[in-house]
């Protein structure tokens, strides 16, 4: 049996329930899903400022409950506060962006990055170069939403995340698309049934591949770069 | 992606050798590491190379793979290619529908879960090279450590287990002393049986490839994810 905490790293609930619904349908049936949200921070991280506001409301989160689960998803792309999330739980932490773009280098030789907005593609292509995946990756698109509108005009969303990720493969190279945002999770399902080719959903992918990680009882490396711990206790 | 909820998985495992001693074993060691829900089919070669350890072996193996793969794979869910040369697995791919994941792939994006860096033990002379060939066509080159082998050859892995762990350990602590790998993979499938012995001796994650592969298979056939077939990998002709 796994306990998967997923945070989600906003100072509002309103995505938990709904998450934890989603992801009931893609775990295991002895995998147990925790949706978490912060009690203080931002209520979305579409800039630096904002992932710096939401980060020590992050790490109280992890603080609470790591003795509590057997891994940790940051459900957010900007995998915010994920290496010192990383310094201080026993248990292991993951992005939603390296872990997604991880497993695109699986599933096909190059593939696209569908952000929300222009500002967030510069950022996916520094975390893809982070990761050691920029190689792979054909381009970055953006929506042109910001997070919030997202819920507010979903059908507009549908048909551009459509068009979007239609473009990485006809005219960039794509085989597959990764979707650059958590909140993304709605239009998946549809958007995979309507193009021919692999759709990354991030929430489910980081959340399996905890689920493979815990499954496996490995934890982060104590030996390099998260060798200096703030373990509690 | 849809949801695969109540799904019993069937996953055809291919052990690419023929006539290898540790078959029987590594199919334990699987059953072991098998979600409950899995039906797990373990099979063998009829014809090909005991082991696999260079290119003309990888070569060899193929004609077996693929047969078993055209006439059984259309049955499963998924198929795994349990050798870390990941032998005709894109060969495989263009066969069929499903997920086919060889070992080497699925157990370095595991690591590279784990830390920034990892190595990559395998086993003989050519290891070195060829397992930078492996992580460079994966595209997370920047992220070796260091890539070696045992100088223990596959079929003899089984026999004096001890000095197996002892050779795995003395190459993987040069890794991370010395190369500052933070995560081991262990680069061959007949070292399964030791892993946890490894593991007790190392203080930093070790991956052992065939339990990874056979997670990260499942993980895929739950999240409803294949291979992109529009670029690399054509759909054959052929079948």
């Amino acid at each position: 049996m796994s306990r998967i905490l997923v945070i989600n790293p906003v100072s509002t609930s309103r995505w938990d329930v709904s998450d934890y619904d989603y992801l009931q349908r893609y775990v295991k049936s002895s995998t147990q899903v925790k949706v978490v949200s912060l009690s203080e921070g931002p209520t979305s991280l579409e800039s630096a400022l904002s992932v710096a506001a939401a980060e020590p409301a992050i790490l109280a989160t992890v603080r609470e409950y790591e003795r509590q689960c057997d891994a940790i998803v940051l459900n957010c792309f900007a995998d915010p506060g994920m290496r010192a999330a990383r310094e201080i739980s026993s248990v292991p932490v993951l992005g939603a962006a390296e872990t997604s773009m991880l497993l695109a280098c699986l599933l096909g030789e190059r593939f696209s990055v569908i952000c929300l907005d222009r500002q967030q593609s510069y950022k996916v292509r520094r975390q893809a170069r982070v990761a050691g995946v920029s190689s792979k990756l054909a381009s970055c698109r953006w929506v042109g939403m910001l997070p919030l509108e997202l819920d507010s005009d979903r059908e507009r969303f549908q048909d551009l995340l459509y068009t979007r990720a239609t473009a990485c493969v006809e005219s960039d190279g794509a085989e597959l698309v990764v979707l650059g945002c958590t909140g993304m999770a709605f239009a998946a399902g549809r958007l995979a049934g309507r193009v021919g080719f692999p759709v990354i959903e991030p929430m489910v992918a980081t959340v399996k591949m905890a689920e493979l990680i815990a499954g496996l009882r490995l934890t982060t490396s104590r030996r390099g770069l998260y060798s200096l711990t703030r373990l509690v206790g | 992606m849809t949801g695969g909820e109540g799904h019993l998985r069937s996953i055809l495992t291919v052990i690419p050798v023929c006539g290898w001693t540790m078959t029987d074993e590594l199919e334990e060691y699987l059953r072991g590491v098998a979600d409950p829900d899995t039906r797990l089919t373990v099979v063998g070669l009829e014809r090909g190379p005991e082991s696999i350890e260079c290119f003309a072996d990888v070569t060899a193996a193929a004609p077996g793979i693929l047969k078993v793969v055209r006439e059984q794979g259309g049955a499963y869910d998924g198929i795994l290619i349990g050798c870390f040369a990941d032998p005709s697995v894109e060969a495989a791919r263009e066969i069929v529908r499903i997920p086919v994941l060889g070992l080497a792939e699925p157990s370095i994006v595991a690591a590279a879960l784990l830390g920034q860096m990892f190595a990559v033990v395998s086993v003989g002379k050519n290891a070195p090279a060829w397992g930078e060939i492996q992580v460079s066509a994966l595209g997370i080159m920047p992220r070796l450590a260091a890539s070696t082998g045992v100088e223990i050859p596959v079929g003899r892995l089984a026999e004096d287990p001890r000095a197996t762990v002892n050779a795995i350990v003395d190459e993987a602590r040069k890794c991370v002393e010395q190369r500052g790998a933070e995560v081991v993979v262990l680069g061959c499938s007949g070292m399964a049986p030791v892993a946890h012995l490894v593991r007790e001796r190392l203080d930093v994650p070790v991956i052992e490839p065939l339990g990874a592969s056979l997670k990260a298979l499942e993980m895929l056939i739950d999240a409803n994810l294949n291979h992109a077939q529009a670029g690399a990998c054509l759909p054959s002709k052929a079948g």
